[in-house]
């Protein structure tokens, strides 16, 4: 009948089962319900234990141990063991353990051992083994020992393994390979298997040669991977196995491998090469370039005699090449800001020391490092007046953290002024806190001689305009006025009355061209100048409408059209009245110039904001490919042959309403008129 | 018959307008603002045309220099130049006449002018 557990034994295992079974009425313990607490924490502690530990407890040392302690005892003592006398356990090493318990027991004094051989009985055999052990006291509640606790450690694999790699050191050690899957020559014991194993398994190539023609006798599966793909390397001279080898010298030493191997053959010294770059056969045929570290060992035999090479290899291919982009991106920075004369800085918000390389040394006229490691000394560069602008926005860089960006003068030491173009970024810690300013130098001199070129252009072109249009339009408005006079004092009854009369209203039509041409040219001129500045102001729509229809009454005569204009009354947006009558006046004269006879119709209402103003004609229409492009310069309808001008107007009205913020279009069909939509916000500004 | 006062530094313009004009009104045509100026001292005329772009003393300054003295006649202001009510901002004209301009433009407007 199974007893219910103990509660200080439940989860500890099966010693903690065998422990609750067990009739401890019997033994000097007695009842395990009338144990000490002291005795129950400590089963409970070694109980829980992964490590081979047990008690001996009361006078007579009743010994209890947990699960991990069985294989010490083996299956010859256990459980057989549980609750005998200490002594009794342990009776053949009493002798060594028998005045340690005493110690413990009378003294109170704890003992570590380290590595003592001991032969313990195991499967009815007594075995050789090594144990490090402690032995501490465990005390009551009163202080008074009462308990031994042993905890145990089996160091025996440990301590050979330590033994077997001191006689590896050894030159005159014999190690006899022959063969990487058969280790037949390899002397027998465990000392020789162990090796093998460590080498089998090694992370890095590892290989050994034979005699003068470096005979492969042993290649573990990492070398065999590196060097030999799909290739059996075993059994093959150096030549014949890797024979991609032949011409490849390895670098530093600018000895051919094959000979390398020699060299250490004949003169008994190692050879160790760091990063050599290597071609070797891929199992798809092609080379491939590897960098290596390896070291080459010359193996010894009993008479000291050179016998072959051990060869450990390491591929650091990838660390290489790594190591190669980093350089390579290093080098193209500094060719970058080589062909971009840009200079580096680097603040220290910390130490507030300056590191400028190079370039920016040269750009302010420093010799040395010394003389330019601080902010006061780049100040001093600093033409005068330059100076505090320079100082209070570096300083609230390093304030705020904003990216710094300033250009200013400075003074070279053979006293020509610089313009200088400083950025930089800050850069912080995890936590945020500013460490360093970092940035680049540029000599912007030329840049800036540029730009005063470029703005005195600028400023001669707007002269240009001004004085174009002054220059043009006076001889013009001189010959307008004398065409007109002499045309109203011709007399009626004089002979060729008729004929100059004709001659003078022809002159006048190329008066007039001749001032829309002027007018095209200088508006353009004011387009591409960014003069072309919109004065906005109330403007009655139907007025306009009203004044530019009134204008053309005489061709409107002519030419045998009649306008009908439909404007919602009191459309007034906000706009340059004289920029919108010209878009009215462009688009009314091109629907008389391109379609005579016709009538022509002018829409304009209101919706939400914005005005649609139409014009529609019933001339030859544009076709749909055409549409979007005479609204370009210099672009007229292709089926308008015989209509003259520069083809500006419709791209002068464009510019003017996008100026407004609106949009024109065409709506057409060849054979069937054109629609020209403008749409105009009422107030451009709130656009 | 009223008296218009035409400043032209332009002759083929400042011919052009006198015989156009000398029908119907009293012509002084000036060549030059600074005679003009001259002339005010002792003269009144009922209308000034005044070109703007002029050697020695442009017509901006003519205008400036009329209100300092004040001197309050209608100005009508002949320009090439279409962004000139930027450049007289401040100063008191009664009109503005874009060049080129036609005859009965330039008529009508005189005699609007001197109507009022």
């Amino acid at each position: 009948m199974t007893q219910p557990l103990n509660p200080f034994l439940i989860g500890c295992g099966e010693q903690g089962k065998l422990i609750a079974a067990h009739d401890w009425g019997a033994t000097p313990l007695g009842y395990i319900d009338q144990w000490s607490q002291s005795l129950k924490t400590s089963v409970s502690i070694i109980l829980n234990s992964h490590q081979p530990m047990c008690i001996a407890w009361g006078a007579e040392q009743t010994f209890i141990y947990n699960d991990a302690y069985i294989p010490i005892l083996s299956l010859s003592k256990h459980p057989w063991a549980l609750a005998r006398s200490f002594a009794e356990v342990w009776s053949e090493i009493w002798y060594i353990f028998g005045p340690l318990a005493e110690k413990v027991f009378k003294d109170g004094e704890p003992t570590f051992v380290n590595n003592v051989q001991l032969f313990i009985r195991r499967n009815d055999s007594l075995e050789k083994t090594y144990y490090s052990f402690s032995y501490s006291p465990i005390r009551d509640e009163t202080g008074e020992v009462k308990g031994l606790l042993c905890s145990c450690v089996d160091v025996t694999a440990k301590l050979l393994l330590e033994r077997r790699l001191k006689k590896l050191e050894k030159p005159s050690t014999k190690i006899k390979l022959d063969s990487a899957k058969a280790p037949k020559g390899i002397e027998s014991g465990l000392y020789q298997e162990n090796l093998f194993s460590i080498f089998m398994q090694a992370p890095i190539g590892i290989c050994m040669f034979e005699g003068p023609e470096h005979v492969y006798v042993f290649a573990n599966p990492t070398y065999m991977a590196l060097f030999g793909g799909e290739r059996e390397l075993i059994g093959k001279s150096l030549r014949q196995a890797l024979p991609e080898l032949k011409g490849q010298k390895h670098t530093v030493s600018g000895c051919y491998y094959s000979e390398l191997l020699s060299k250490v053959y004949r003169s008994g010294k190692p050879f160790i090469g760091k990063e050599s770059s290597i071609f070797l056969l891929q199992a798809d045929g092609s080379k491939k370039q590897f960098y290596l570290d390896f070291v080459c060992q010359p193996k010894f035999g009993i008479n000291k005699k050179i016998e072959g090479i051990l060869v450990v290899v390491i591929d650091v291919t990838a660390q290489v090449l790594v190591r190669k982009k980093i350089e390579e991106a290093e080098q193209r920075l500094k060719m970058a800001l080589t062909s971009t004369h840009l200079g580096t800085w680097d603040w220290d918000i910390r130490s507030a020391k300056l590191t400028m390389d190079e370039k920016t040394r040269a750009l302010h006229g420093f010799k040395d490092e010394l003389q330019a490691d601080s902010l006061k000394a780049l100040i001093k560069k600093i033409y005068a007046d330059d100076k505090k602008l320079f100082m209070s926005k570096f300083k609230n860089t390093v304030k705020i953290g904003k990216d710094f960006d300033h250009e200013c003068r400075i003074v070279s030491p053979n006293g020509s002024i610089h313009w200088i173009h400083y950025m930089g970024k800050v850069l912080h810690n995890p936590k945020g806190k500013r460490l360093r300013i970092i940035g680049t130098v540029m000599d912007t001199t030329e840049k800036k001689k540029y730009e005063q070129d470029l703005k005195n252009a600028i400023a001669a072109r707007d002269d240009f305009i001004s004085i174009a249009s002054h220059e043009l339009k006076t001889p013009i408005t001189s010959l307008k006025l004398q065409i007109q006079i002499a045309k109203r004092k011709l007399k009626p009854e004089t002979h060729l009355a008729e004929k100059f009369n004709h001659l003078l209203d022809i002159s006048s039509q190329q008066i007039d061209r001749l001032t829309n041409l002027i007018d095209d040219l200088l508006d353009i001129a004011k387009i591409r100048s960014g003069k072309f500045d919109a004065q906005f102001k109330p403007t009655c729509l139907k007025t306009l409408n009203e004044n530019v229809v009134k204008r053309f009454l005489g061709e409107l005569e002519t030419k045998k059209n009649i306008i009908y204009s439909k404007i919602d009354s009191e459309i007034i947006g906000n706009w340059d009245e004289s920029r919108i009558e010209q878009v009215l006046v462009n688009l009314v004269s091109n629907a008389i110039k391109y379609a005579p006879n016709k009538p022509i119709y002018i829409n304009a209402k209101v919706k939400g904001g914005w005005v649609d103003y139409s014009i529609r004609d019933s001339g030859p229409g544009i076709a749909e490919e055409k549409q979007s492009i005479i609204f370009r310069r210099f672009e007229r309808a292709a089926n308008a042959q015989e209509i003259h001008g520069l083809g500006l107007g419709l791209y002068i009205v464009r510019k003017i309403v996008e100026s407004h913020k609106g949009q024109i279009y065409v709506k057409s069909k060849e054979g069937k008129g054109s629609t020209f939509i403008v749409k105009l916000p009422i107030d451009p500004l709130l656009v | 018959m009223k008296h218009i006062f035409i400043i032209e530094d332009d002759s083929g313009i400042l011919d052009g307008l006198t015989f156009l004009l000398a029908d119907n009104y009293q012509i002084t045509p000036i060549m030059d603002a600074r005679e003009a100026l001259e002339k005010l001292s002792s003269e009144r005329p009922n209308l000034i045309l005044v070109d703007l772009l002029m050697p020695h003393l442009n017509g901006r300054d003519f205008i400036k220099q009329l209100s300092e003295r004040q001197i309050d006649i209608p100005i009508l202001v002949m320009t090439a130049s279409s962004s000139v009510e930027t450049q007289l901002k401040g100063l008191k004209v009664a009109g503005i006449i874009q060049k080129p301009f036609g005859i009965e433009e330039i008529e009508s407007r005189i005699s609007q002018l001197l109507a009022s």
